[in-house]
């Protein structure tokens, strides 16, 4: 993990200095960053999961088709799946890697904060000379110490209520009620999970988090738009697809 | 639908298993300092994790009756850690603060070592000092943040410094209780030293980038002095000069009457303490782990690099200057011992510098971060406690560097 936090702390020191000293505004750049850099992996299963959305009514037909016969479902389920190049456990690999990067995220900014003699310690071990003179750190914020959980409460509902809605958009309406079961749970327990660190751990993570939620959301609304945009100009594939089924079922 | 229930379970399983994984991420609460060592006649005091310790370094003594009495959080059950260097006056009183995790609501006590009782039930009895007092009490409102630093004393107050800037002189009444709050003199960043008193002034470094000298009597600021970037170490206060290192990779030397500079030295690695003087040599190391010996004006004697061999003749055995180093060396008149951040602790001969033998912490990842005590021929040296057990002391061979014992005790002897 060494080998990821070092650079964070890093950058995180370097857009503290260029951005006025505010280490909340270096958090929230460095969010966008970490999104920016992780879109490779995270733009395809959002594509993915935008396509599941839509493929619903396909679903619900094909389970209406074979109600009878859930091993001919499946693999019914799969081949539109492969067809339409969607991959239904392509949520998993973001989900861990999100984790992943929280917790050196989290290392990131409990290193460069330095609120203890030992922290500082591990930071002289971590950056250039060059950074000595802007620490220690200022991680007052508001009402918030960066370095310590809200005691107000205020971000951590921000994180709930910001992944619940990231959460929301990017599930599937689930035609299958298993699967729908499951989507609703995942809704609750995310957003109650993360929250659960936010109140936990400090502040400038939860920072990490709802830039993060937002980030996440508004690139989900705008492969919306591109791909609406590129279905209008392709004449509808999906609508083409659906008279393919028709056909099929003839 | 109950075919699915194992799915719907493995989901709520794994996401309970991602939320523990996190949680335990931070795990028991880890150390925010290293120990406070101090020795009076045959036994030490140890601060560290969430007690204060009273060692009978004896080597006669029975390993597992080494622990004379322990305190934990007096007063309360607070949830406290202890790093602060305990002073222990000649009448027996023990003053040290607490650690809240960087919190407020901390504390300065005062133990009676000669008031020794029991505490606890039976089977887990255990003998604890008793305590003078604390400040704050029941009755005083100051808020004070964690203390790293030591306490020091004149005889007329106690001096102590803060994780909220915060340097406080409390009076010392002749029959041992703390009095009203003399002064306190506030800085805008975190001080994480011990203040140093000598004559009518107290010196102390900050954050801030600061040195100040205060007026002992009244804490009114005497000078400040503008360093480069934060003074987290202790100063040294050396004759007319007051010694103090920087994160900006220098040693300053200051007028200690007019606070200004007289000279400063530029080291490779950032600097925490100031330095040991000996023998008109200041003895100094970074955290880049660079040894430096200067002359009282400043001019570089010579430097053991970070890294150097220190046995270049024995290419079996082969010793190098490894880790950083926080603290200050202990010198004496033939010998160099060097703590470091690797575990090490090096003897090294004062006149020529060669190695004379090398203690590696018997535990991996303990870091020697506190300069070692020597009481007689046994030299005591705090870990950073490190893993589920840790090891909290080490006494070793001056002479040797033999593992004497350990405290806890780790077998019967």
């Amino acid at each position: 993990m060494d080998f990821l936090i070092s650079p964070l702390v890093n950058l995180l020191l370097l857009f503290y200095s260029v951005l006025g000293n505010s280490f909340p505004l270096a958090i929230v750049v460095m969010t966008i960053l970490v999104r920016l850099v992780t879109l490779p992996l995270t733009l395809p299963q959002q594509r993915s999961m935008r396509k599941m959305n839509e493929l619903q009514p396909q679903l619900k037909e094909l389970q209406k088709k074979y109600a009878g016969n859930r091993q001919k479902l499946s693999e019914e389920q799969m081949k539109l799946y492969r067809e339409y190049g969607v991959n239904p456990l392509g949520g998993c690999l973001p989900l861990i890697l999100q984790l992943f990067i929280m917790i050196a995220f989290y290392q990131a900014i409990t290193g460069a904060l330095a609120v203890n003699p030992l922290q500082m310690l591990g930071l002289s071990q971590r950056v250039g000379s060059n950074i000595a003179p802007l620490l220690p750190i200022h991680s007052q914020f508001l009402w918030l110490d960066l370095s310590q959980p809200d005691p107000f409460y205020v971000l951590p509902i921000l994180v709930v209520v910001t992944t619940y809605l990231q959460q929301k958009l990017m599930s599937p309406s689930g035609a299958d009620p298993s699967q729908a079961s499951m989507t609703r749970q995942m809704n609750i327990m995310m957003p109650l999970m993360f929250g659960l660190f936010a109140l936990q751990f400090a502040s400038g993570l939860s920072i990490y988090f709802i830039v993060s939620n937002l980030v996440g959301i508004a690139q989900y609304m705008l492969i919306g738009r591109r791909q609406a945009t590129a279905a209008a100009g392709a004449g509808g594939k999906l609508q083409l697809a659906r008279v393919k089924t028709g056909a099929k079922k003839k | 639908m109950t075919e699915h229930i194992p799915r719907r379970w493995a989901t709520i399983a794994f996401i309970v298993l991602s939320a523990g994984l996190i949680s335990a991420c931070g795990g028991p609460r880890p150390p925010t300092a290293w120990s406070g060592l101090t020795v009076s006649g045959e036994i030490a005091y140890l601060a560290s994790t969430d007690r204060i310790y009273a060692i009978d370094t004896n080597p006669q003594t029975n390993h597992l009756q080494r622990q004379l009495w322990t305190v934990q959080s007096p007063g309360q059950g607070a949830p406290f850690t202890f790093h602060a260097k305990p002073l222990v006056s000649e009448d027996g009183i023990l003053y040290s603060g607490s650690d809240n995790a960087g919190n407020s609501g901390n504390l300065v006590f005062a133990l009676d070592t000669n008031q020794i009782i029991s505490a606890g039930e039976p089977p887990n009895q255990y003998k604890t000092a008793g305590t003078r007092w604390r400040y704050p009490g029941a009755e005083n409102q100051l808020s004070l943040g964690s203390i790293y630093g030591g306490v020091s004393a004149d005889g007329q107050a106690l001096y102590v410094a803060t994780g909220k800037g915060q340097i406080l002189s409390l009076a010392l009444r002749p029959d041992g209780q703390v009095g009203q709050v003399n002064w306190v003199y506030t800085t805008t960043r975190p001080i994480w030293s011990t203040p140093v008193v000598s004559g009518s002034v107290v010196y102390v470094t900050s954050q801030d980038h600061r040195l100040y000298a205060l007026d002992a009597q009244t804490g009114s600021e005497i000078w400040t002095f503008a360093a480069d970037a934060a003074l987290a170490g202790t100063p040294t206060v050396y004759r007319d000069t007051v010694y103090a290192g920087s994160l900006a990779q220098k040693l300053y030397a200051v007028d200690a009457a007019t606070g200004t500079a007289r000279w400063e030295f530029p080291t490779q690695g950032w600097l925490w303490d100031g330095p040991v003087v000996y023998g008109d040599i200041l003895y100094l190391g970074d955290l880049g782990g660079n040894l430096y010996a200067l002359g009282l004006n400043g001019n570089e004697l010579w430097r053991l690099p970070s890294g150097a061999e220190l046995t270049p003749d024995d290419p079996e055995n082969k010793n190098l200057l490894e880790g950083m180093i926080r603290a200050q060396p202990l010198v004496t008149a033939d010998r160099i011992y060097l703590a470091t951040g690797a575990g090490k602790l090096y003897a090294l001969d004062r006149a020529t510098r060669s190695h004379v033998w090398t203690f590696t912490a018997l535990q991996g990842g303990e870091q020697f971060l506190t300069t070692p005590a020597l009481i007689s021929e046994t030299l005591l040296i705090a870990p950073v406690p490190a893993g589920a057990s840790p090891t909290l002391l080490y006494a070793v061979d001056a002479m040797s560097g033999n593992a004497l014992w350990s405290f806890p005790p780790r077998q019967a002897p």
